[in-house]
C-alpha cells in the first residue's frame, strides 16, 4: 500500500519515491537536472527553522529547497 | 587551439582549470553581460598551443542564470575544437546528466574524472575504461588539487580535437523505441536534408521537441528550417494519440487544439528518465561499492553548522571573523599605503618647489592628483582580504550552508537566502558587497540587492557617524543615536525593496535551489587567483573616474586664483545648492559641498569638514568647531542624510558593471538621494515637532 503526500509535507529520514512535479516549466527541468525525476529515491535530511528551507538527498546529492518549492513535488512513500 | 572547459557547479573545474594553465590566465567579461571569465593558455611542450576557457558552472545545457546562459551559448555558438567536461566522481550519478547532454552536442569531448581522491574516500573503485566505452568518449581520472591526470587530460582533450571520424552519436543514450522513431529520426532525417545546420541532427530534433525557443529561432532563419519547425510541432501534438490500422498518426482536427506544451512537458520527464535510466546502466558497469562503515564528515559538521540553533551561533562567528579580517585587520595595510601616498606627496611637492614649479601645480599635486590614486589604492587591501574571505567560504562549501540558514528571515525582508552575505558585508565596504550579489542566480534578485544595498552604511560612513554623534551627543545617547540610525537604514532598506518589488521588479524571490556540496579546503590558488581578478577588475575600472573627480574637486576648492575658500567655486556651488534643497533642513554651504564631495570617496568627509569649518587638523577640534555651527537636530538630521544617499563615486561605478546598464545605477543613485533627504525632510520635521531647535 502506497500513499502519496507533498515533499514538504514528508516526516524527517522518511525513505520515499518521487512521483510528481508541478510548477514552471523552467522549474520542472531544473528539478530533472538536478535529479529530481519520477521514481527517484529521495529523502528530507533535515529543515530549518520557523518553515525555512528543507535539506534533501537524492541521487547521491543534497538540496535544499524552500517549502513552498518542495510543496510543488509529490512524492510516494511504501508503507 | 581551443578547448572549452565545463562542468556542475563544485566538482572543482576552477581548481583544475588553475592547475592546467597556471599564472598564465586572462579574465575579462562576457560581452553584452554582467558575467566575468577566464582564459588561459597551456604551455605546448610539442604541437599547438592549447586555449582553455573557464566557462561557468552549470547543471544543465538549458540554462537558469546568466551564468549558465554564457555557457550554453559558448558551447552552441562559439568557435571550439574540443570540450573538457569535468565531473565529480564521488557524485556521478547527478553529474554525468551534464555530461551525456553534451555528448550529444559533440563528440569531440573528453570526461574528466575529478576529485577520484574523494571517491576513493568514499570506497568506490571506478573503471574509467569501462565507462569509457559505454559513453563512447575518452575518461580521464583526475585530481585536481595534487595535479593528478592533467597530462593524460590534456592529451586525450588534444586527440578529441583531431578526431575527424565523428561516431554518429557515440553515446546514444536509449530513448524509448516509440520516441526515437516517431519523433526524433523523422525529425532528424528533415533537419539532416538541411544546408547550414550547425549542430548534430539528432541534437537539433531533441532541443526542438523540447521547445528550445532560441534553437527554433536560429533554424527559423534557415532555408526550409520551418518546415522542420512545424513537422517538430505537429509530431508533438499527435504524439501519444491512439495511431491508425496502418500505422500512421492520425490527421487532427482543425478544430481541436493540439497539447503541444502537456506532450512537452511528458516528453522531458521522458527523457529526463531515459538518461538517468542510461547513466544507472554506466554506473552499474564501471563503478564498484565497497561499504565503509564511516560516517560522512560533512554530515558530522552539517550537524553542528545546521543546527536549528547552535547553526546561528557558528554562522555569527564565521560571519564576524571573516568581516574583522576583511575590514578591520585591513585597516593597517589601508594606513600604510595612506602614509606611503602622504610622503611621496610631500616629497614631489618639495623637488616641485626646489624646480621652481608653480603653486598651482604643486597643489594639484598634493590636493589632487595623490588624493585620488590613495581613493583608488585605499581599496584594495579590503577588497583582497574580503575576497579571499568570500572565496573561502564560498569553495569550501559554507556559503551555500548559510544561505540555507537565513532564506527564511531574508524573505520577511523580500530578499533571497543567497543575498545575506552581500548584505552583511556591506556594512564593511558596499562596493565588494555589490560583487558579492552573484551568488544569486535570478538577475531580478541580483538587480534588487544591488540597488538596495547602498543603503546600509559602509565602514567609512559608520566612522564619520561615530564621531559625529560623539561630538553631538555624548554618554549613552550617542549609543542611542548610533542605534536608532542603523534602525533606520534597515527600516528603509525594507521600505525601498518592497517599493521595488511592487513597481519596477514586480517578482517574488527566485526559487531556492541550493546545492549542498561536500565541504572541503579550499586551495591556495584558487582563492589566490580569484582575488586578483577581482581586484585586478575593479582597479582597472575605477582608477579612471576616481582620479578625475579628485581633480574637479581640487578645481573647485581651489579656483578663482587667490581667493579663500568661501569664495572659491565650491562655494559658490554649495550656496546654491543650500538654496535648492539645504535651507529646509538647516544645512549651510559648507554642509552641502560635504555631501557633495562626500560622494567621491566618504572617508574624505571629515577632512572636507575639517577645511571648510576651519578647525585646522584633528578630529577634537573638529567636534567642538561643528558643535558651535551646528544645533543636534540639525547634525542628526545631517547624519540621516549622509547615512543614505549616494555612497560613493565607487558605488554607482561598481552598480553599473553589476547591473550592466547606467541606467540602473542612475536610478539607484537616483532613489538613494531622493531618499536620503525625504528622510532627512521627515525626520527634522519630527524633531521641530518634538520641541528640539532646528
Amino acid at each position: 500500500m502506497a500513499h502519496s503526500l507533498r515533499l514538504s509535507d514528508l516526516p524527517d529520514a522518511t525513505r520515499a519515491e518521487v512521483r510528481e512535479i508541478h510548477g514552471h516549466p523552467m522549474f520542472r527541468s531544473r528539478m530533472l537536472a538536478l535529479g529530481i525525476t519520477p521514481r527517484s529515491p529521495i529523502r528530507v535530511l533535515r529543515r530549518m527553522p520557523m518553515g525555512g528551507p528543507i535539506e534533501i538527498e537524492v541521487r547521491g546529492t543534497r538540496l535544499a529547497l524552500r517549502l513552498s518549492d518542495a510543496g510543488r513535488i509529490t512524492v510516494t512513500v511504501r508503507a | 587551439m581551443r578547448i572549452a572547459v565545463a562542468g556542475n557547479p563544485n566538482v572543482g573545474k576552477t581548481t583544475l582549470f588553475n592547475a592546467l594553465t597556471g599564472r598564465r590566465q586572462e579574465v575579462a567579461n562576457w560581452p553584452g553581460t554582467t558575467v566575468d571569465y577566464v582564459t588561459g593558455r597551456v604551455p605546448a611542450l610539442a604541437g599547438e598551443p592549447l586555449e582553455l576557457i573557464d566557462l561557468p558552472g552549470t547543471y544543465a545545457l538549458e540554462a537558469y542564470s546568466q551564468e549558465e546562459r554564457v555557457t550554453r551559448n559558448f558551447l552552441l555558438h562559439e568557435p571550439h575544437d574540443a570540450v573538457i567536461v569535468v565531473v565529480d566522481a564521488s557524485r556521478l550519478e547527478r553529474n554525468l546528466y551534464l555530461a551525456l547532454e553534451l555528448i550529444e552536442l559533440t563528440p569531440r569531448l573528453v570526461l574528466a574524472l575529478n576529485m577520484m581522491d574523494a571517491a576513493e574516500r568514499d570506497g568506490l573503485r571506478i573503471d574509467a575504461k569501462a565507462m569509457s566505452e559505454l559513453l563512447g568518449v575518452p575518461v580521464v581520472p583526475t585530481v585536481a588539487s595534487r595535479g593528478t591526470g592533467l597530462r593524460e587530460l590534456i592529451a586525450a582533450a588534444r586527440v578529441a580535437a583531431h578526431r575527424r571520424d565523428l561516431p554518429v552519436a557515440a553515446a546514444a543514450v536509449p530513448y524509448p523505441e516509440e520516441v526515437r522513431r516517431d519523433l526524433i529520426a523523422p525529425i532528424a532525417a528533415r533537419l539532416s536534408a538541411l544546408p547550414g545546420l550547425r549542430h548534430p541532427p539528432g541534437w537539433t530534433a531533441l532541443q526542438l521537441l523540447q521547445g528550445e525557443r532560441d534553437i527554433a529561432a536560429a533554424l527559423a532563419v534557415l532555408p526550409q528550417g520551418k518546415s522542420a519547425l512545424a513537422l517538430a510541432r505537429d509530431l508533438l501534438a499527435g504524439w501519444g494519440e491512439p495511431r491508425r490500422a496502418d500505422g500512421t498518426a492520425p490527421a487532427l482536427a482543425l478544430a481541436e487544439q493540439p497539447d503541444v506544451a502537456g506532450h512537452q512537458e511528458e516528453l522531458g520527464l521522458v527523457l529526463a528518465d531515459s538518461r538517468y535510466d542510461f547513466i544507472a546502466k554506466i554506473l552499474k558497469a564501471s563503478v564498484r561499492r565497497r561499504l565503509r562503515w564511516r560516517r560522512d564528515p560533512t554530515e558530522r559538521l552539517d550537524g553542528l553548522l545546521l543546527h536549528p540553533f547552535l547553526g546561528y551561533l557558528f554562522m555569527g562567528a564565521i560571519f564576524a571573523l571573516g568581516f574583522w579580517l576583511a575590514f578591520v585587520a585591513s585597516a593597517p595595510l589601508s594606513g600604510h599605503i595612506d602614509r606611503l601616498l602622504v610622503a611621496m606627496g610631500g616629497a614631489t611637492a618639495r623637488w616641485l618647489a626646489g624646480a621652481g614649479a608653480p603653486a598651482f601645480l604643486r597643489s594639484l599635486l598634493l590636493s589632487g592628483i595623490f588624493p585620488g590614486v590613495g581613493a583608488v589604492l585605499s581599496f584594495v587591501p579590503y577588497m583582497a582580504v574580503f575576497f579571499a574571505v568570500y572565496e573561502v567560504l564560498q569553495d569550501s562549501g559554507y556559503m551555500a550552508r548559510a544561505s540555507l540558514l537565513v532564506d527564511r528571515f531574508m524573505q520577511l525582508i523580500g530578499l533571497h537566502g543567497k543575498g545575506f552575505f552581500a548584505l552583511v558585508s556591506a556594512y564593511g565596504c558596499n562596493v565588494p558587497a555589490l560583487t558579492a550579489t552573484r551568488v544569486m542566480e535570478n538577475p531580478r534578485d541580483r538587480l534588487l540587492a544591488n540597488l538596495v544595498i547602498p543603503f546600509i552604511p559602509c565602514n567609512a560612513r559608520l566612522g564619520v557617524m561615530a564621531v559625529m554623534t560623539a561630538a553631538f551627543f555624548p554618554g549613552a545617547a550617542g549609543a542611542l543615536a548610533m542605534i536608532g540610525l542603523i534602525a533606520l537604514s534597515l527600516l528603509v532598506l525594507t521600505l525601498v525593496t518592497a517599493l521595488y518589488r511592487h513597481t519596477l521588479l514586480p517578482s517574488e524571490p527566485a526559487p531556492l535551489v541550493l546545492e549542498l556540496p561536500r565541504y572541503h579546503w579550499p586551495s591556495w590558488r584558487t582563492v589566490a587567483l580569484a582575488v586578483w581578478h577581482r581586484v585586478w577588475l575593479f582597479l582597472s575600472r575605477i582608477w579612471w573616474f576616481l582620479i578625475w573627480a579628485t581633480i574637479a574637486i581640487w578645481a573647485l576648492t581651489y579656483f578663482p586664483l587667490g581667493q579663500p575658500i568661501d569664495h572659491s567655486y565650491a562655494a559658490l556651488l554649495g550656496r546654491w545648492l543650500t538654496g535648492l534643497a539645504g535651507r529646509h533642513f538647516g544645512f549651510d554651504w559648507r554642509l552641502m559641498i560635504a555631501i557633495l564631495f562626500g560622494f567621491v570617496a566618504k572617508e574624505t568627509t571629515l577632512s572636507t569638514l575639517g577645511v571648510l569649518y576651519g578647525s585646522g587638523s584633528g578630529y577634537v577640534s573638529l567636534a567642538h568647531a561643528l558643535t558651535h555651527a551646528l544645533t543636534p537636530l540639525v547634525a542628526f538630521t545631517y547624519l540621516v542624510v549622509y547615512m543614505l544617499y549616494v555612497p560613493c563615486l565607487s558605488t554607482v561605478v561598481q552598480m553599473r558593471r553589476e547591473s550592466g546598464a547606467w541606467s540602473w545605477a542612475a536610478l539607484g543613485a537616483g532613489v538613494n538621494v531622493a531618499v536620503a533627504f525625504g528622510a532627512g525632510f521627515l525626520v527634522e520635521r519630527i524633531g521641530i515637532w518634538l520641541g528640539f531647535a532646528p
